[in-house]
C-alpha cells in the first residue's frame, strides 16, 4: 500500500479520535457529576493576575456530586469563589471548617480549624434534565457530521489515490476503513449512552427526593384534616 | 401523552401512554376528570407504556391515589419500566400503590 493511502488512513483515524474526545470533554463539562476537568476553565483573579486553580489551591472528591477546595490561604477564599461564579454559576457553594489536629511532638496536641469550600453539582430537575438531553443530543449530532465529513473528505483523498493501489490493498483499505468507523462510531455512542445514564440518575435521585416530599404533603395534609374539612363541606350538598 | 380509561373486573384501569412530562400534565389532568368522580371502585394504573414521569406527575399520582384511599378502595399499579419503578420505588410510592 502507498505511503500517502496509510498517512491519509492515519490522518482520519486521529481526526476521529479528537472528534469522539472532543464530544466526551463537552458532555463532562455538562456537569452533572463532579468532573475534575470541569474545574480546568476555572480562573482566580488574585493581586490583579489570573491563576489557574490548581496554583492556589487543593482540589478533593469525596463523592461524585462535590468538590472540597482548600486554598493556601485562607485570604484567596473570595476570590476562588468568584472565580468558580464566573465558569460555573450553577454550583452552589458552602464555605465550611473541619478541625485539624496537630501533635508538637512533646506530648501535646494542638486543634486548627481549616476552611475550604465545598462545591455541590446542581440537581437535575425537570427543567435542566430537558435542557441536559437536549444538550447531549445538539453535541452528539454535532460531533456525529464532524466525522460523517471527515469520512467524505477522506474518501475524495482515497479515490484519488486508488489508481495507484493494487486491487488486494484497495479490499484491505476498505476493510480497515469499515473497522475503523465501526470502531469510532461504538465509541461514540457508548459515550452519549453513559451520559444519559448519568443524568438519569441524577434525575431520578431528584424525582425519589420530590416524591417523596409529595407523600409528606398528603401525610401532613392528613394530619391537618384539610381534605377531610373540604369533603365533609362538599357532602352538605350531596 | 395519550391516557385510557376502562374498566376491567371491577377496577378503573387507566393506562398512560408516552411521557408524563410537565408539558402534559394539564392536558393529563383534564382526561382524568371522570377518574376524580369515581368512587365505587378500585384503580389500576398500567404503566406498560409509560416511559416518563416528571415530578408533576408525581404530584398527580399522588393525588389519584389520595381520592380512592378516601373513597375506601385501593389503588395498584404495574408494568412500570426500570426507570419509572426506580423512582417510584425510592421515593415510597410503591407503599402507597399495591404493584401487580
Amino acid at each position: 500500500m502507498r505511503r500517502a493511502t496509510v498517512n491519509e488512513y492515519n490522518k482520519l483515524a486521529d481526526k476521529l479520535a479528537n472528534h469522539v474526545g472532543s464530544m466526551k470533554y463537552r458532555f463532562m463539562n455538562l456537569c452533572v457529576k463532579s468532573e475534575p476537568v470541569s474545574l480546568v476553565s476555572v480562573e482566580v483573579l488574585i493581586e490583579g493576575k489570573f491563576k489557574k486553580l490548581e496554583d492556589c489551591c487543593k482540589v478533593s472528591k469525596d463523592d461524585d456530586y462535590h468538590f472540597k477546595l482548600f486554598p493556601q490561604y485562607d485570604d484567596d477564599m473570595q476570590a476562588i469563589m468568584m472565580g468558580i461564579t464566573r465558569a460555573h454559576p450553577e454550583f452552589k457553594q458552602e464555605v465550611k471548617t473541619i478541625s485539624v489536629t496537630v501533635p508538637d511532638g512533646a506530648g501535646k496536641d494542638t486543634d486548627y480549624k481549616v476552611k475550604y469550600l465545598e462545591l455541590t453539582m446542581p440537581e437535575v430537575d425537570d427543567e435542566r434534565y430537558d435542557l441536559l438531553t437536549d444538550s447531549v443530543k445538539v453535541i452528539y449530532d454535532s460531533c456525529k457530521a464532524q466525522m460523517e465529513r471527515a469520512n467524505t473528505r477522506s474518501k475524495a483523498v482515497f479515490a484519488s489515490l486508488a489508481p495507484g493501489e493494487t486491487p488486494e490493498d484497495l479490499k484491505l483499505l476498505d476493510d480497515e476503513l469499515d473497522k475503523l468507523n465501526k470502531q469510532w462510531n461504538e465509541h461514540r455512542d457508548k459515550q452519549r449512552d453513559a451520559k444519559l445514564d448519568e443524568i438519569n440518575e441524577a434525575y431520578n435521585r431528584w424525582l425519589s427526593h420530590m416524591g417523596q416530599q409529595e407523600i409528606a404533603r398528603m401525610e401532613d395534609e392528613d394530619a391537618h384534616g384539610d381534605g377531610t374539612a373540604m369533603r365533609m363541606r362538599m357532602s352538605d350538598f350531596e | 401523552m395519550d391516557i385510557n380509561i376502562s374498566e376491567q373486573e371491577d377496577r378503573l384501569v387507566v393506562t398512560f401512554k408516552g411521557n408524563m412530562d410537565n408539558a402534559s400534565i394539564r392536558e393529563a389532568e383534564q382526561a382524568l376528570a371522570p377518574v376524580f368522580q369515581c368512587k365505587d371502585r378500585d384503580f389500576l394504573i398500567d404503566c406498560s407504556e409509560l416511559n416518563y414521569i416528571s415530578s408533576r406527575g408525581l404530584r398527580l399520582l399522588v393525588n389519584l391515589y389520595k381520592h380512592f384511599r378516601d373513597c375506601g378502595h385501593s389503588a395498584f399499579i404495574r408494568n412500570m419500566n426500570k426507570n419509572v419503578r426506580e423512582v417510584l420505588f425510592n421515593s415510597g410510592f410503591l407503599t402507597l400503590y399495591v404493584e401487580e
